[in-house]
């Protein structure tokens, strides 16, 4: 008599089965579905993540560029006060022209105030169109309509507040001449 | 033959519950993330709207301003200092109390002012006040932050009817250091305690004793001239001697601004006398180490305004 396990051994030999693979048709089709299923839920959480960075990204955008300029309007209000610009004796909102001009050109002063630009427009340059502006230097000064500070030449919204604009004058003697002046702070606009 | 019953689980059930942990474990992830970036993003936007609030408190042509700041909860705020470039930065940072514990530290905000705190203040509450430092022409406005009270003890009446102008609510003066209301940091005016204050000056020219002196705190000396004395007070000994490096490097800025000023001064018949000195004091003013050298240069500071004030008003030079 042969042993159970020595049966099976010939079966094995004899059956099919045993040899060929077999799946069920109804089980592929469910691990196809299930595939189907999982890239689409992935793709719906990357695009719900795509839209949701893209909403924090534009008010992160807003948010900054809303407290560049509350940076800016804060800084030029009291940008006349500042030992750059005050006025001899430290006047309210008076800015020192003579001292303004001493500050024109100096690179150091570029990346000092949280401005895209910086410039002084005079008294002469108020009823004028900004493309007739002339710009001061040293050899037009004091005929001249806008103090430039620095200019970063890039995209920006500027803010401006009027000022008193004080120099010396010499006639016989020399004396203190002050006249209206708008100050321009540029803000970076992101 | 017993046979044994199992509890079948066709294959779709098992994928669903592992996918269905996986993708649960992936959104606890990115929520904890996304709260994360969110925290650092308000935390980064408090510190700068903070460095914003600092502007309205510079005294402009007061004598001084004082603020106070209220948050609804406990605050932490960093400050650090670097006295690197030309005219060296400071940075703030902000945090506050989550779920019982500290939120991590935002971003760090540059800033061109000068605050004299601790590295890091506490509370609920922010003290803040400002004073002007002219040495011997306006540099720049100093703003003193503190978070905890404090003691002043002995202080001179000057020193007394300047702070109680300001109407600060965390400094408290008294002559008993065993009064109940004298709490938190004690400060005290020739003696010895937590912070030790000695005026120096003695000098017939002198307003006051304690127009230039030296603060002891932390087993460190921080020499003084005006109103350097509250920063010395409120700021930790880092940040005040890198601030004080910070605000002569914008002395020597403003320096080449005035000898500038004067050419063109001069040409308007300004004779004005000051660039000699004005040129060794800001060769001296870069070459400073340490506070301990602000006596020699406020020395020099003086002899300048006294030649600026001889000439006629409409030359002065500040």
């Amino acid at each position: 008599m042969k042993s159970k396990k020595s049966q099976l051994k010939i079966q094995a030999g004899k059956n099919q089965r045993f040899l060929v693979p077999r799946f069920s048709k109804n089980g592929q089709l469910k691990i196809q579905e299930m595939a189907f299923m999982l890239v689409a839920i992935i793709l719906f959480f990357v695009l719900v993540g795509l839209f949701a960075a893209t909403i924090v990204y534009k008010n992160l955008k807003e948010s900054a560029t809303n407290i560049e300029e509350e940076r800016t309007l804060s800084a030029i209000s009291n940008l006349a006060g500042t030992a750059e610009f005050v006025c001899t004796g430290n006047r309210p909102n008076c800015i020192d022209e003579d001292k303004l001009m001493s500050l024109i050109g100096k690179k150091s002063y570029e990346s000092y105030w949280p401005f895209t630009s910086l410039r002084i427009v005079k008294f002469s340059g108020l009823s004028e169109n900004e493309t007739e502006w002339i710009k001061c230097n040293i050899q037009n000064y004091p005929d001249c309509d806008v103090l430039e500070v620095y200019d970063k030449n890039q995209h920006k919204n500027e803010i401006g507040s009027f000022v008193a604009l004080c120099r010396v004058e010499f006639e016989q003697n020399p004396y203190e001449k002050c006249e209206i002046g708008m100050l321009l702070a540029g803000s970076d606009r992101k | 033959m017993k046979i044994k019953k199992g509890i079948a689980m066709p294959f779709n059930w098992i994928f669903a519950i592992a996918a269905g942990v996986i993708i649960l474990l992936l959104a606890i992830y990115a929520t904890a993330k996304i709260i994360g970036i969110s925290e650092y993003q308000i935390y980064t936007e408090t510190a700068a709207k903070l460095d914003i609030l600092l502007d309205p408190i510079r005294p402009g042509l007061a004598s001084g301003k004082s603020e106070q700041i209220n948050f609804k909860k406990e605050t932490r705020t960093y400050y650090t200092c670097s006295d690197v470039g030309t005219f060296g930065k400071q940075t703030i940072a902000f945090s506050e109390k989550t779920f019982g514990g500290w939120g991590e530290k935002g971003g760090e905000i540059n800033s061109i002012k000068y605050v004299f705190a601790g590295d890091m203040t506490e509370g609920k509450n922010l003290y803040l006040f400002s004073m002007p430092f002219n040495f011997p022409f306006k540099i720049d406005d100093l703003i003193m932050i503190s978070g905890d009270n404090y003691c002043f003890y002995q202080a001179p009446n000057e020193i007394k009817e300047e702070i109680q102008n300001l109407n600060l609510k965390n400094i408290y003066f008294t002559d008993d250091l065993n009064d109940k209301n004298c709490t938190g940091t004690k400060v005290c005016f020739n003696s010895q305690c937590e912070i030790s204050v000695y005026g120096l000056c003695e000098d017939y020219s002198c307003n006051s004793q304690y127009d230039y002196g030296k603060v002891f705190k932390i087993n460190k000396v921080l020499y003084y001239d005006n109103s350097l004395l509250y920063a010395a007070i409120f700021s930790s000994p880092e940040i005040y001697e890198c601030n004080v490096k910070r605000l002569m490097k914008k002395f020597s800025e403003l320096a080449d601004i005035y000898t500038r000023k004067i050419d063109i001064i001069n040409l308007k018949e300004c004779g004005s006398t000051v660039e000699p000195d004005l040129l060794i004091m800001k060769a001296d003013a870069e070459a400073l180490k340490s506070s301990e050298n602000l006596y020699l240069l406020s020395l020099k500071a003086e002899s300048i305004d006294k030649k600026n004030s001889m000439t006629i008003e409409s030359c002065k030079l500040y």
